[in-house]
């Protein structure tokens, strides 16, 4: 059927349903009518129209782009988003809720020294850093060490991160990666930070550890301003 | 006739030996489930001596603890709304791609199902990144949409179907045709309804791997409002260290709904066996 | 002249038809699966830089490191071990059982769910039981049968346990299959043999065989994809440091361990391409066999 036949085929339908429904007799007949033929294609036409304006709705509002990403790997403290570490952190950096999310994830459960196979957690972590997503991670620091190998963590020796270097290299935690062309040469992956306030105040770790920041972050700022206000003396 | 008789006995003896000794073997696992639910976390990590039977009581208290410290309505019904929808996509999209794979002609057919095959063959792993970063654009995160948005279109159920619809008669068709049918009403009212049992099975199968889904939801629904029972009772496991007993009352209480949606699914079953001589 | 004309007509009727069916499946796939798959063989031929650089063109590097490692053929052969226990066992148990529940037998509706339930069990319970009944000292199976075989930690014998697991927790899925299989059966066909006089297991063969064949394919084929691309499987009753690991691992366990474990996505990559490559001769070979073995109504 070419288009030009199937409109004719249309028009030629639309017209002799017209006259059906104008010859029954009162609405309510029509609705009947109606509702008995077509019941399928209104149903379907209403999900779809609902569907559209869903999918409207949640790209103009729920696009997320997070100001600050941060992963609390292994702590069962409350440090997530919308605990008092977050409207510290919030309050510190004068974020607005406008500028984007801030998102401090506490559900992560993972030891890369224990072994990852299979894990969820860590697969969440390689979702979100190899997505760009990941701004900062804390985690112990053997086991932020070993994971910088994958290279998953970003090089602190490199250019964006100019300023952190230059507060706190002194914390530099090192790691040799996997990667044959860093052979034996050791790339600063993490800062340590076993002395901050997620220590001392907020209590969420205990053991040695340390911050990395994700290769692929865009908010490298935040984490800086992230590292400037749990170190602040 | 009483050879018959026995014969049948004998074979039905035999069958139900079988029977019973695979169940049995089928059962350990949940039974254990159940079981270590029902220990103290010692018991039920211990290796020697290994307890099979709680030794210290039956703690029936761990369920309603685990029952009490997740929302479980709330992963109810996400779970269940995640599932209702994949499997409805899943049969849409496969029943009508499966038709036109297994009752029509087109150029370029085979190409397309090859697609469809190697589909299959892709570890999943490798689809998690880009799917997220798309649910992520959508802004889609923590919404049911982005849940079943990887469920959407099924490979397996193309094939599934494309095999039940390649099995029907071929006769039915031409009666269809000459009777006046266009291809649409063909597929509508003759065809769909008869591959009932192997979407019946398709939406067993989408339903059980919807709900078994760990990875997914996890990074997708960040909230607790949203997040699915696999998702919500993994947590279980990272927060609390291992404390098996509730890990598994969590597991026991979880399956309990999948059984049911199992239970309803395969009532379809039995119909088809009641009804004899097939679908003729 | 007209007799073409009809013909042809119809038959675009049909490919049109034909497309819209398969437009939203196809669509879908393309995007949500074929568009990362892309993205993979391009990252198959390229190193990805670390610490956020981007991917790095290496032409054939990856594969010719792959085709000279050891570990990726032997991960290849365990694979292959796998599947040809899981395959036959899975299938030939599964049908068996799902003809005995065919049948009017009291309780089928309960062997069925029974059968069923290893599937929704959850991973972690399947892996303890199994690495318990598995475990050298303690476990089950060495106790009953006073033996000391290290069903997991003994490399020559490891991929048989493994194997066994994946049968069990398979035969619930095949047999699901099956039974749907058996209703497109129709009844009249064994009315007949009964008249006949013909017994349970020659209607077997030359009844349910043949027309169950449809089904049966479906299943050895995507059984022998599924078991190809195993992977949970390996690492749940597999500690990383077992020492029989190495015989055991499968290619996609290899491919996770490169690509999430250590980054190596390029790697990886390439060992999913030769896995899938592989993969795709075993099917087009089957797909061969299919006009060989399958009836179609």
């Amino acid at each position: 059927m070419t288009p030009k036949e199937l409109k004719e085929r249309l028009k030629e339908w639309a017209r002799v349903e017209k006259k059906k429904i104008a010859g029954i007799e009162g609405t309510r007949a029509k609705a009947e009518y109606i509702w008995e033929y077509y019941k399928i294609w209104i149903v379907c036409i209403i999900f779809f129209v609902w569907f559209a304006g869903f999918a409207i709705h949640q790209y103009a509002t729920n696009r997320m782009d997070y100001r600050c990403y941060i992963i609390f790997n292994n702590t069962n403290a409350d440090v997530g988003t919308d605990s008092e570490l977050w409207f510290d952190y919030v309050r510190y950096a004068g974020f607005d809720s406008d500028d984007g999310d801030i998102e401090f994830n506490a559900q992560s459960y993972f030891d890369y020294l224990k072994g990852v196979t299979g894990n969820s957690y860590f697969e969440s972590f390689v979702t979100y850093a190899d997505g760009g997503i990941l701004d900062g991670f804390v985690t112990g620091t053997e086991s932020l060490r070993a994971l910088g190998k994958s290279g998953r963590l970003l090089d602190l020796n490199s250019e964006e991160c100019a300023s952190i270097k230059a507060k706190y290299g002194d914390r530099f935690i090192y790691s040799e990666p996997y990667d044959e062309d860093y052979a034996g040469k050791e790339v600063p992956v993490g800062i340590d930070i076993s002395d901050s306030k997620l220590v001392k105040e907020y209590h969420a770790y205990v053991d040695p550890i340390s911050l990395g920041i994700g290769a692929k972050s865009e908010n490298i700022d935040a984490v800086e301003l992230f590292l400037d206000f749990i170190l602040e003396k | 006739m009483e050879n018959a008789r026995t014969r049948d006995r004998v074979s039905k003896t035999i069958m139900y030996i079988v029977l019973i000794i695979m169940a049995f073997i089928m059962l350990v696992p949940f039974a254990w489930m159940i079981l270590t639910a029902l220990k103290t976390n010692q018991e039920a990590i211990s290796v020697s001596p290994f307890y099979i039977f709680p030794h210290n009581g039956w703690h029936w208290e761990t369920f309603s603890e685990v029952w009490k410290s997740y929302n479980f309505f709330l992963l109810y019904k996400n779970t269940l709304l995640m599932i209702f929808f994949r499997v409805v996509c899943a049969c849409l999209t496969a029943t009508m791609a499966g038709y036109a794979f297994g009752r029509l002609k087109f150029p370029g057919k085979n190409f397309l199902f090859s697609l469809v095959l190697i589909q299959m063959m892709i570890p999943s792993t490798i689809f998690i990144i880009p799917q997220y970063l798309m649910v992520s654009g959508l802004g889609w995160l923590n919404t049911c949409a982005g849940l079943v948005f990887p469920g959407i279109v099924t490979a397996f159920g193309t094939y599934l179907l494309k095999t039940g619809y390649q099995g029907l008669p071929k006769d039915l068709e031409e009666a269809a045709g000459i009777d006046g049918c266009n291809i649409g009403q063909k597929f509508l009212r003759i065809m769909m309804p008869l591959t009932r049992s192997s979407m019946v099975s398709l939406g067993i199968f989408t339903a059980l791997f919807a709900f078994k889904d760990l990875m997914w939801p996890m990074i997708v629904c960040t909230s607790v409002q949203t997040t699915t029972l696999a998702a919500g009772l993994a947590k279980a496991q990272g927060q609390y260290g291992s404390n098996y007993p509730q890990m598994m009352g969590a597991a026991v209480l979880a399956v309990i709904p999948m059984i049911v949606i199992y239970v309803i699914f395969q009532k379809q079953f039995v119909e088809g066996i009641a009804t004899s001589g097939g679908k003729l | 002249m007209k007799e073409k004309r009809k013909m042809t007509a119809k038959e675009k009727n049909e490919a049109t038809w034909g497309y819209f069916f398969v437009a939203p499946t196809i669509i879908g796939l393309i995007i949500l699966n074929f568009y990362p798959a892309v993205d993979t063989v391009i990252q198959s031929f390229c190193k990805t830089g670390d610490f956020g650089k981007g991917n790095i063109f290496v032409g054939l590097a990856n594969y010719q490191r792959a085709f000279a490692d050891p570990e990726i053929w032997q991960s290849l052969l365990n694979t292959i071990k796998y599947a040809i226990i899981e395959v036959p066992f899975g299938v030939i148990i599964a049908l068996i059982l799902a003809v005995f529940l065919n049948k009017k037998l009291k309780g089928t509706s309960f062997f069925r769910t029974v059968f069923f339930l290893p599937m929704v069990c959850a991973p972690a319970a399947v892996a303890m039981v199994w690495k318990w009944l598995y475990n050298q000292q303690f476990g089950l199976i060495n106790n009953v049968f006073h033996s000391n075989v290290g069903w997991i930690s003994d490399p020559k014998i490891a991929w048989i346990s493994v194997g066994i697991i994946g049968v069990w927790s398979i035969i619930g899925y095949n047999m699901v299959l099956f039974i749907s299989g058996l209703q497109e059966i129709p009844g009249d066909y064994y009315e007949a043999a009964e008249i006949d006089g013909a017994t349970g297991i020659r209607q077997f063969f030359d009844i349910t065989i043949p027309l169950l064949s449809p089904t049966t394919f479906f299943i050895v084929q995507t059984r022998v994809i599924g078991a190809l691309t195993i992977f949970d499987l390996m690492f749940m009753v597999m500690d990383k440091t077992n020492l029989a690991l190495s015989k055991v691992e499968s290619a996609v366990y290899v491919f996770y361990n490169y690509t999430f474990t250590q980054g190596n996505k390029g790697y990886g990559a390439a060992i999913v391409m030769i896995l899938v490559v592989f993969i795709m001769i075993v099917t087009v070979i089957m797909q061969r066999a299919e006009k060989r073995f399958v009836f179609y109504n």
